[in-house]
């Protein structure tokens, strides 16, 4: 099983929505796979599999093992979708 | 001549003394502009007929009166009483009139006195009086015709006087009284040589000796009444009452105040005020007070310190027997609707005998104990002795409002009791049971030993125990022997669920019950106080987050009100339009001052990642920075600003989060994302400066 982790400042705002979008991704590809969204601050980056952030995180998260993906267009799903694709693979 | 509405005119344009537009006039007599300009021109040839100034009237200003002191003082003489004849009375009208005569006139009246009146012929008059007789007959009044003497009507005195009362008033409807004054002068019409003034000082005097206050309407009243009483005095019409019916009268404590007014008004009017007049009066006086008790809200008002003492009476009664009243209020209104009538039996020494004291002191012996001692707050506020008599009365006030809901035989519990071997502890428990829950019937005492063999022969709902017991298939409540305040919830609780008693702080106990017995058919429950607890918490949070959802659970097809939505804002850089974005939120109180301030320092500190797509900010902080409100408001600016993001700048739109938790705005915070990823929805949102557009934007189209 996949542990997938969408990351923002607030944890409530662009993490969130990450989430919902990872979530009807894993649905529609049928991928054995979980997601939680989180915050910059309390975020364990070795916890997951893959990190999914804005470009401003992702810079953050420079140290850790899981592969991060960034997005920089929440409205733009077909690029988190290929990216998540490509990172499983 | 000049007819109502003409005089209406005059005066609306006396009073104005400026310009009034004819739309104005015609909305204020309720006719057409048209119509308005026809009476005003009537008016001027009237005005110009008898020597006024006419009309002043100048396009796009108006119309004006423009009359001096004197010219005013003149014109108020056309306007006396009895101009209202001067114009052609309608049928209704005549017949008010004829009424009014009728009931008036202390000596027969002949058809043409009437017809002079009215100024119509005697054979018109002699139609409307088949309507007049009509009216009359509904207060049993008969018009009777004497050839060669005349028309009279023959009624009883109260009778007519309720007529003339019914007339009167409904001649006042045309121009409804809103204030006491325009009242009296209303009644100063009707009774021109009464000084209507006094009669309303003196009745505010009793008002005071009463120590209650008159509702306008029943202060209205009895001023009509007492008026009108004067009148009918004059004019050698008193009223005659049943002799029963006096010495009730007599007896209550009102007529001591209507004697007292009878006294001012003989003086001042110079007219003898017969007894059986007083009695009326007090009659009018007690109604007034009983009218207002209708608005029980108002009348509970009237005594604060009545309505206080009730208050701590109940809490005294409810301490005494240890239960709650549940329906507060209508034992508040009740026993505030007695005791004041008793406070006034006891000042003046009349208490009265209660016929079932013997059988309420023994029946309800524990609330009469109560209400003894509530009834001392009453004997110290108001400085009287109560006596058992009374007490019983406020007993059964008491009782009746816990029988409600109480001594249902189906409201009592059957508790089998079982404790450790210690016969001590079970007697001690099972007094205490009894005194903290009256409805619980305590069926057995049985030692842990002897349950096994005992269970099958008693007939109980609820067992309570101080030990854990297995094998059965009752509620079971495990409690300490010493019956703490946790144990007492816990019963509550169970009380809840069978319905019949509320004093708890668990919002849904029955479900802690429920959830703690199916738990105890699989598992062997080490600390039952600990998992009740647990549980309560849990479901108490479920109930929370319940609750959050059901409020956002919006069915209309907005997903952004209108007034979290602005266009073509004026911002300078990113600070800016973040500030200047928040103010929706701030206005309607979605979020604090902080939150800003909060958004601000965390993209100095993180970088422009708030910024979700090209063109698109989505400024949002945690909610514990000083979200109030879950929401989401658009704010479109006019000159795209800075965000320093790599690929999305410039942004053209703010969509600002207020978020109290991490899910309830995922569903609109996802439609308002799926409306911007439409290409055609992003340019629009970039160029449109028009509000409704944006708001249409975000309203579904599907619901229609």
């Amino acid at each position: 099983m996949i542990k997938i982790l969408t990351v923002c400042g607030a944890g409530v705002g662009s993490s969130m929505m990450l989430k919902v979008y990872t979530q009807q991704i894993i649905k529609s590809e049928n991928l054995d796979a979980t997601v939680d969204a989180t915050d910059i601050g309390s975020i364990d980056p070795n916890s997951a599999d893959i990190i999914v952030t804005t470009s401003d995180f992702a810079n953050v998260l420079r140290n850790t093992t899981a592969k991060v993906i960034k997005i920089d267009n929440l409205t733009d799903k077909e690029s988190l979708r290929t990216q998540l694709l490509e990172a499983i693979k | 001549m000049l007819d109502e509405r003409k005089k209406e005119i005059i005066n609306i344009l006396i009073g104005k003394r400026d310009f009034i537009t004819i739309n104005e006039l015609s909305t204020k007599l309720s006719v057409s502009s048209r119509t308005t300009r026809y009476d005003l021109d009537a008016v001027d040839i009237w005005l110009e007929s008898t020597g006024f100034p006419t009309l002043i009237r100048i396009p796009r200003k108006g119309i004006k009166l423009d009359f001096g002191g004197g010219e005013l003082k003149e014109i108020r003489k056309h306007f006396t009483s009895s101009d209202y004849y001067n114009y052609v009375l309608s049928p209704e009208e005549r017949m008010n009139v004829v009424l009014l005569e009728l009931l008036k006139s202390s000596k027969p009246l002949t058809l043409s006195i009437l017809a002079d009146k009215t100024y119509v012929s005697t054979t018109t008059i002699y139609n409307d009086l088949k309507n007049a007789e009509e009216w009359l007959e509904k207060f049993d009044i008969k018009v009777i015709s004497k050839t060669g003497y005349g028309l009279y009507i023959k009624g009883k005195e109260v009778n007519q006087r309720q007529a003339i009362s019914k007339l009167l008033k409904s001649l006042a409807t045309s121009s409804d009284p809103n204030t006491l004054e325009q009242y009296i002068s209303i009644l100063k019409k009707w009774f021109p040589n009464l000084d209507i003034a006094y009669v309303k000082d003196t009745l505010l005097e009793a008002q005071e000796l009463l120590q209650i206050k008159f509702s306008y309407e029943g202060l209205s009243n009895l001023i009509f009444h007492i008026v009108l009483s004067i009148e009918r005095i004059s004019s050698h019409q008193p009223i005659s009452m049943e002799p029963i019916k006096l010495q009730e009268m007599m007896e209550k404590e009102e007529y001591k105040i209507a004697k007292r007014i009878s006294t001012n008004i003989s003086s001042h009017f110079n007219i003898e005020v017969p007894i059986d007049e007083m009695a009326y009066i007090t009659l009018h006086l007690i109604g007034a007070k009983l009218s207002t008790v209708e608005n029980q809200d108002e009348y509970l008002q009237k005594n604060r310190l009545l309505s206080s003492v009730i208050d701590q009476m109940i809490i005294v009664v409810e301490r005494g027997l240890n239960l709650k009243i549940k329906n507060h209020e209508q034992l508040k209104k009740d026993l505030y609707i007695h005791l004041n009538p008793t406070l006034n039996r006891l000042l003046f020494n009349k208490t009265l005998q209660n016929p079932l004291l013997d059988e309420i002191k023994t029946k309800y012996k524990e609330i009469f104990l109560a209400s003894t001692k509530a009834c001392e707050i009453l004997e110290e506020n108001f400085n009287v002795k109560i006596t058992d008599h009374e007490i019983a009365y406020i007993t059964m006030h008491f009782g009746a409002a816990i029988e409600a809901q109480y001594i249902h035989k189906e409201n009592i519990t059957k508790v089998l009791l079982v404790c450790a071997s210690r016969i001590g502890t079970s007697k001690l428990l099972s007094i205490k049971l009894k005194s903290y829950f009256r409805n619980f019937k305590i069926v057995d005492i049985l030692s842990h030993e002897n349950i096994d063999n005992h269970k099958n022969n008693l007939d109980f709902d609820l067992i309570i125990s101080t030990i854990p017991i297995k094998n059965i298939d009752k509620p079971i409540a495990l409690v300490s022997p010493l019956l703490n305040q946790k144990d007492i919830e816990t019963l509550s609780s169970y009380l809840n669920y069978k319905g019949s008693h509320s004093s708890l702080n668990y919002k849904n106990p029955s479900i802690v019950v429920d959830l703690i017995n199916i738990i105890s058919e699989h598992c062997d429950i080490n600390n039952l106080p600990g998992l009740q607890s647990d549980i309560t918490g849990l479901l108490n949070n479920i109930n929370k987050f319940m609750e959050e959802n059901d409020t956002y659970l919006d069915t209309s097809s907005e997903i952004l009100p209108r007034k979290l939505i602005q266009v073509n804002v004026d911002a300078k850089d990113w600070k800016d339009a973040i500030v200047k974005s928040s103010l929706p939120f701030l206005d309607h109180e979605y979020i604090k001052e902080e939150y800003v301030d909060s958004i601000i320092k965390r993209i100095d500190k993180y970088g422009p990642y708030m910024v979700i797509a090209p063109g698109i900010a989505m400024p949002h902080s945690s909610s514990e920075e000083g979200a109030l409100k879950t929401g989401l408001s658009i704010t479109t600016l006019k000159n795209p600003v800075k965000f320093n993001h790599k690929t999305n700048d410039p942004i053209h739109t703010i969509i600002m989060l207020s978020a109290t938790n991490n899910y309830t705005h995922i569903e609109a915070l996802t439609e308002v994302l799926e409306v911007i990823s439409e290409k055609s929805n992003l340019e629009l949102l970039k160029n449109s400066k028009n509000l409704d557009t944006i708001y249409k934007l975000f309203t579904k189209e599907d619901e229609k």
